[in-house]
């Protein structure tokens, strides 16, 4: 946590205002843009996915990763509550394959999202007789994540259906922009999953946690990010067991074509009894260029 | 008096000396070439592309080492993009931007007739037609000059077997005027070709493949009545595993020869004298 803290410090540090200095000059007098927002636009990557398998699962090697979703970012005052803030940042539509036959997998998300709300001054009222106002130095924060598909079919014949995930989660940096942030909180998830045969139903009523940490430069060229959530899942009538995964993505711009931009984007994986339909063990990483197109 | 001349707008015929090494022989066979050609060449309204047609080109190796190469019909040309096809904005240090100009263009050629004989064995090869992208690494001003790169696909017709294959070329080429009078011509390519769908036989690889050098220098030396004649300076070679039992070695050759054209108009952009 420090040390993602230092690295936003450093990463914001060496921003330049995203303002006029948004556009560099060309010797012809025109302009071109050199500021971009990686929590935007259509999105598609290519990229070298490396799956070396740690404990248990089936695969392992270097393999074509594509990938592609819709990106959404915005901030607005509140129209009800003047003075409020809120970030939105939403994913539609994200689809993660790896076409070749070696490590054929396919994973698609309909929707997520997370919403954040930030006050100058935040509290907590106690509705007492006389009301009582207590410092709450967070700002809350909601993460939604509806209808997933996992399909490894280098694995087996299994599927993963992530029906529905939520968490409600707080954030103590409580910046005034939606490029730097640090929530976490209890989550809830249901996932169904199947060998083939039979169907699995696994729940976790908020006996789980999710952690999510955005960094990234005012000009867009740096972009950090670690997501994790891990916990306890019930399986009706077989007992609760523990799991959890995360990512660590490191971005870098690195050129633009048509003033689209591409980013270098690095990212490890790794997950505790839940990557795919046989809930694996497995460490994983890639490596790609992303482009998010139509900012 | 004309004292420019267009050589991309003639018809021509020449003839040289053309030797040709044998790494498998070890030894130099003497030969003699007969060249023919129409090549035209015109801009459109606009002066962004220029078109060029060669018609009825051939060359004819006499003597050992003998081969002919003819080509009834070649259409190519040379676009000159007004804007930029990309903008590339790299962010490794200071922020720059570069224009990417793709100058791409075209290439076809039909009914080419190769033919070659070594060692008693004779291959034949027609193609039946290709049709081809070309990309201008660098062209000038007048679209007159280019170095270029092109690859595609034919269909070709292997005349000793009476079968078809699907010949798959790759070439660097250019074609330079040096100087504003047309006086000098500095010509080269590399092309490498493939034969796709062509059978094996005894001796012969499935799928043969041939690779042609060659540079290419002429300068026009006197005009007899506004009609030039050129002396002709060329080295080439050539790699190919397509004739049967032959060892596939590179063979080298080297010309020098007299080429007459006819028509040769004054250059678009070069000056007309009217007295010394």
């Amino acid at each position: 946590m420090l040390a993602f803290a230092l690295l936003s410090a450093i990463l914001l540090s060496s921003a330049p205002a995203a303002t006029d200095d948004c556009l560099a000059p060309q010797e012809d007098g025109s302009t071109f843009p050199i500021c971009f927002d990686p929590g935007r636009g259509l999105e598609l990557g290519a990229g070298a996915a490396w799956t070396p398998r740690t404990t248990t699962g089936a695969g392992e090697g270097v393999t074509l990763e594509l990938r592609a979703a819709i990106l959404l970012r915005s901030g607005r005052e509140s129209h009800s509550k003047r003075g409020s803030l809120w970030f939105f940042e939403q994913r539609l539509l994200t689809v993660v394959a790896q076409p070749f036959p070696v490590l054929q997998d396919f994973e698609l998300t309909a929707y997520e999202g997370t919403f954040r709300r930030h006050l100058r001054e935040g509290f907590i009222l106690v509705p007492a007789a006389r009301p009582l106002r207590l410092p709450f130095p967070f700002d809350v924060a909601l993460h939604a994540q509806v209808g997933t598909v996992e399909r490894r079919v280098f694995d087996g014949p299994g599927v993963r259906i992530g029906v529905g995930s939520a968490a409600l989660m707080i954030d103590p940096i409580r910046s005034t922009s939606g490029r730097l942030r640090l929530s976490f909180g209890p989550a809830m998830r249901y996932d169904l999953r199947t060998d083939g045969t039979v169907w699995v139903h696994e729940i976790s009523p908020f006996t789980g946690a999710r952690l999510e940490a955005v960094a990234e430069t005012d000009d867009g060229w740096w972009a950090a990010r670690i997501e994790g959530e891990g916990g306890w899942s019930a399986i009706p009538g077989q007992g609760a067991f523990l799991h959890g995964r995360a990512v660590a993505r490191l971005e870098r711009l690195v050129l633009a074509v048509n003033d689209q931009p591409v980013w270098i984007q690095a990212e490890v994986r790794a997950a505790y009894r839940d990557a795919g339909p046989y809930r694996r063990t497995e460490l994983s990483g890639s490596l790609a260029l992303v482009m998010r197109a139509f900012q | 008096m004309q004292f420019n001349f267009d050589l991309n707008r003639r018809v021509y015929l020449g003839g040289a000396w053309a030797p040709v090494y044998s790494a498998a022989d070890r030894s130099f066979l003497n030969r003699y070439r007969a060249d023919v050609g129409v090549e035209i060449e015109f801009p459109d309204d606009a002066r962004d592309t220029l078109f060029r047609i060669h018609l009825l080109e051939g060359e004819f190796f006499l003597g050992s080492g003998n081969a002919t190469t003819f080509s009834v019909f070649r259409y190519d040309w040379s676009h000159l993009r007004r804007s930029p096809i990309a903008r590339i904005t790299t962010f490794i240090g200071k922020p720059a931007r570069f224009d990417l100009d793709i100058n791409l263009a075209g290439y076809l050629e039909a009914l080419r007739f190769d033919t070659i004989g070594r060692g008693g064995v004779t291959e034949s090869q027609l193609l039946l037609g290709t049709a081809q992208p070309t990309f201008d690494l660098w062209h000038s001003r007048d679209l007159v000059s280019y170095i270029r790169v092109r690859a595609g696909p034919g269909l070709g017709l292997d005349t000793e077997r009476e079968q078809v294959n699907l010949p798959v070329q790759a070439a660097i080429e250019g074609d330079l005027t040096l100087d504003q009078d047309g006086f000098h011509h500095l010509r080269f390519g590399a092309e490498g070709e493939k034969l796709f769908f062509a059978p094996s036989g005894p001796l012969r690889p499935k799928d043969p493949q041939r690779l042609r050098l060659r540079l290419e220098y002429e300068v026009i030396f006197i005009a007899i009545n506004d009609q030039p004649l050129s002396l002709v300076i060329d080295g080439r070679g050539s790699w190919r595993d397509d004739i049967a039992g032959v060892p596939t070695t590179w063979e080298w050759s080297a010309g020098a020869g007299l080429r007459f054209s006819l028509w040769a108009p004054a250059r678009r952009n070069a000056p007309f004298l009217d007295h010394l």
